[in-house]
């Protein structure tokens, strides 16, 4: 007995050092200076990530969250979606939301990831994080990472403030007719006065009606399943070192 | 001289006949049966139309006088918002008769048995699903209904729908016919037969039976007639004259004709519609409401 319980708590103790083991070493990578341009792969001059930087703070304060670029040279065996996600919880606040381009070498897969984080995950959802991704896909697959980046910040921060699509306003004013209408026929009916008249029931004989026969009777039953709408969130997640994330990325 | 609302656009034979009062010529058409002399306005009673199988079995006698009818129609037009203001100021009653409409009234009874298909719906719901359940029911109903005096215009003069749309009557206040009761209004002979009338008084009795055997199907979703069985044994026809009030005036060369229940008061006449205010008030409400729901968007995206 005693035997087993040990070799269990063993066991456990290499399960939870190889899990350890498994988080990138993120903890020397510069960004703890409070820079949110990462720039490790070296895809920006000087002055243009200096520019993005305060685009960035610029943008990201107005909808108190950190937008982050992370350029790597290596992914580190992970996806490209669990490295950004560790980028997250390694060093930024709860509410972020990241772009990593990941440029490996010459022969190497050139990926992109953008991952949510924190209410960013509802803020931005999967169709918008679709059309951010159509978006800035060009400029990435020329090598202009400079105005991909800038793209995605901009854009990041346009469908992060509250918004509505285009048709809603003429759906508004659809609907808004629609039942105008019906108000104003309602009204308008009330000038009609003249029309035949539907049955005779003003001239039933009093108490002449009689039921002879009345039967309910009951045939079968069928049933139906439908299901449940999934919670209305438009925002996909999924888990990362116990954390949640949102996000989906592409090859360039 | 016949009232005005006898020539629009009739080609019905003319008769002459001389007053008894005063001598002079009353030219009417073949259908009247009382009318007023043009020259010295006393009454005039056509006898021989009242007469034989003319002569009607009952006659409701007028209740509400001509004051009434034009009350009646300032309160018919009062509270109609799309009622063009012009239409309501400058009301000039072109005419105002009160005339014996000729009805045909019919007893029937009807023998239905009626097959529904109806159904009830249960729905609940677990943490993955939600389920409807509907069953389906057969239901059967059958007996006997029956109406008295149903009313059918029998004067092709008198627009059908007007006179259905002043019913319904109050049989209780009929009383025998008796010549008398015309003096001072127009009357008419009927110029529908009975025969021609019955199917309308038939439509309208098979309307109602169908009506009161679905009210006995209660409890369900949904009801549907499968099969409709009707069968009508007619009773006794009866020949009546029923009062009502006609009125008349012109709008913009258009001519409006009210009605007005003799017996009961009731009046009815379609208006016509001021447009410019049902599209401005329609523009209004629907920038109203389609700011409501704009903003309600906006706060739903927001929340």
């Amino acid at each position: 007995m005693k035997m087993t319980k040990r070799v269990f708590s063993l066991l456990f103790a290499v399960a939870i050092l190889l899990s350890l083991a498994a988080i990138p070493a993120f903890a020397a990578k510069p960004t703890s200076d409070g820079r949110i341009i990462v720039d490790n792969a070296d895809l920006f001059t000087d002055p243009q990530a200096s520019e993005l930087e305060s685009l960035a703070k610029e943008q990201g304060a107005k909808q108190d969250c950190d937008i982050i670029v992370y350029t790597t040279t290596d992914l580190a065996g992970y996806s490209a979606q669990s490295y950004a996600d560790y980028c997250h919880i390694k060093n930024y606040n709860e509410n972020s939301v990241l772009l990593l381009i990941s440029v490996a070498g010459e022969a190497g897969n050139r990926d992109f990831h953008i991952s949510t984080h924190g209410d960013c995950i509802n803020k931005l959802k999967d169709s918008e994080i679709d059309d951010i991704k159509d978006a800035i896909l060009p400029s990435l697959k020329s090598g202009n990472y400079y105005a991909a980046s800038k793209e995605f910040i901009n854009k990041s921060v346009e469908y992060m403030a509250p918004h509505l699509k285009w048709y809603m306003l003429p759906l508004a004013i659809i609907i808004g007719f629609v039942i105008a209408m019906l108000i104003m026929s309602a009204i308008r009916k009330k000038l009609t006065t003249v029309e035949m008249q539907h049955g005779a029931k003003n001239y039933v004989r009093m108490g002449s009606m009689n039921v002879t026969a009345s039967r309910d009777t009951y045939l079968y039953s069928t049933v139906t399943k439908t299901a449940k709408p999934k919670s209305n969130s438009d925002s996909s997640t999924h888990s990362t070192g116990g954390s949640s994330f949102g996000g989906s990325g592409g090859k360039f | 001289m016949c009232p005005r609302y006898l020539t629009a656009g009739l080609k019905a034979a003319l008769r002459s006949y001389v007053c008894n009062s005063c001598g002079g010529e009353i030219i009417c058409d073949e259908n009247t049966a009382a009318t007023s002399c043009p020259y010295c306005d006393n009454p005039v009673v056509m006898m021989h139309q009242l007469k034989g199988s003319l002569k009607p079995d009952y006659v409701i006698p007028f209740k509400l006088d001509k004051k009434a009818a034009v009350e009646g129609l300032k309160k018919h037009l009062s509270g109609k918002f799309l009622l063009p203001k012009i239409f309501k100021d400058e009301n000039h009653l072109d005419e105002v008769k009160g005339v014996y409409v000729p009805f045909w009234l019919f007893d029937a009874d009807a023998d239905a048995d009626i097959r529904y298909r109806a159904t009830r719906t249960h729905m609940w719901s677990d943490s993955e699903y939600n389920y409807t359940e509907t069953s389906y029911f057969s239901i059967y109903r059958a007996g006997g209904i029956g109406f008295d005096h149903v009313p059918v215009d029998g004067s092709t003069r008198m627009a059908d729908d007007l006179m259905e749309s002043v019913e319904p009557f109050d049989f209780s206040g009929a009383v025998d016919f008796q010549t008398a009761y015309l003096a001072g209004y127009l009357a008419d002979k009927y110029d529908v037969d009975a025969e021609q009338s019955v199917n309308r008084a038939n439509d309208r009795v098979k309307e109602s039976t169908v009506d009161a055997f679905r009210d006995t199907v209660q409890g369900y979703a949904t009801v549907t007639p499968e099969s409709t069985n009707v069968r009508l044994k007619n009773g006794k026809t009866k020949y009546a004259l029923y009062p009502v009030w006609l009125l008349n005036t012109t709008y913009k060369d258009e001519k409006y004709t009210f009605a007005m229940n003799g017996q009961t008061g009731k009046f009815v006449g379609n208006l016509p519609t001021d447009w410019g205010k049902f599209w401005g008030f329609g523009a209004l409400i629907t920038t109203i409401i389609s700011a409501l729901i704009y903003g309600g968007m906006w706060l739903w995206q927001l929340l």
